[in-house]
């Protein structure tokens, strides 16, 4: 028994000693993917995170043509720059975030009933990249939301594709579009 | 006892770097069309070769465009895919 933790004892010193010695000769990046650890850390306290009245709540906002259009243009605007147009993530912002932005195609965002997305999106999630919008959205804003990221894994490429033309535009994108507009009208765009 | 600690040595030191490539575009003319693959003239002067998929979105302005609007001699702008594997969104020009 003794010695058994002894071994246990050394163990866990030469694995501190490893990690710290990690952690001095390569830093800390927030460019390096989350462990497995860290992922199921983190995606549990974001399930305490949601108040319990809402962990079962339904989306009061039924799905509708017009709702999800809404939630559409919504998400464009607010939250393409970290998620995409399509939910995937694979922006470079979304790309860079520690932890990455999800592709909330896949069933681990998917699976998160109605009134858990809607806390996410109205409180955020502690030590992540999402913001809390519940002081600038209404509620019914963020229903709406709920519909737009439920409709996520049918959605096609064109009609993410079409939801460029919501995007915020940056003046240094607005002039990369000028330059291509002049390009493939046959101007000589500058390199 | 020595695999368990070599394993732990293992999971704690393997973690890889992660560096993200942005969207690659690609400006240049027709040179040619194959079955798979679009050959560019770039407006450097190299030529490039691009691969095609079923799920590359064909563009001319707003308008949805054919693949077989890729005439050789056209201007296009080739939005490539983030892993910079095969084109993502070719945007044609209206003219030579």
């Amino acid at each position: 028994m003794r010695r058994a933790v002894a071994v246990l004892v050394i163990v866990v010193v030469i694995v501190a000693a490893a990690a710290i010695a990690n952690l001095l000769i390569r830093g800390v990046s927030a460019r390096d993917q989350p462990t497995i650890a860290e992922m199921m850390l983190a995606r549990t306290l974001r399930h305490f995170a949601v108040p319990m009245k809402l962990r079962s709540a339904a989306n009061p906002v039924p799905m509708s043509a017009a709702a999800l259009q809404e939630g559409r243009e919504h998400f464009a605007d607010h939250c393409a720059q970290c998620h995409g147009n399509d939910g995937r993530g694979e922006t470079e912002m979304g790309r860079s975030l520690y932890p990455r932005a999800p592709d909330m195609t896949l069933p681990e965002t998917q699976k998160l009933s109605d009134g858990e997305l809607f806390a996410i999106i109205r409180n955020g999630v502690r030590l992540t990249g999402m913001p809390g919008w519940g002081g600038e959205h209404t509620e019914q804003d963020d229903w709406k939301l709920v519909l737009f990221i439920r409709h996520l894994p049918r959605m096609t490429k064109e009609e993410a594709q079409s939801m460029k033309a919501l995007n915020p535009v940056s003046p240094m994108e607005m002039r990369e579009q000028q330059e291509e507009r002049e390009f493939l009208s046959g101007g000589d765009s500058h390199k | 006892m020595k695999k368990t600690i070599a394993s732990l040595f293992v999971l704690l030191l393997a973690t890889a770097a992660f560096a993200h490539a942005g969207h690659h575009h690609v400006y240049g003319t027709v040179k040619q069309l194959t079955a798979d693959a679009l050959l560019v003239h770039t407006r450097e002067g190299t030529d490039a070769t691009i691969s095609l998929t079923k799920a590359t979105l064909y563009k001319r302005g707003d308008a949805d465009a054919k693949r077989a609007d890729l005439v050789p001699g056209v201007r296009v702008i080739v939005d490539m895919t983030t892993d910079g594997k095969s084109a993502e969104i070719v945007k044609i020009g209206v003219g030579k």
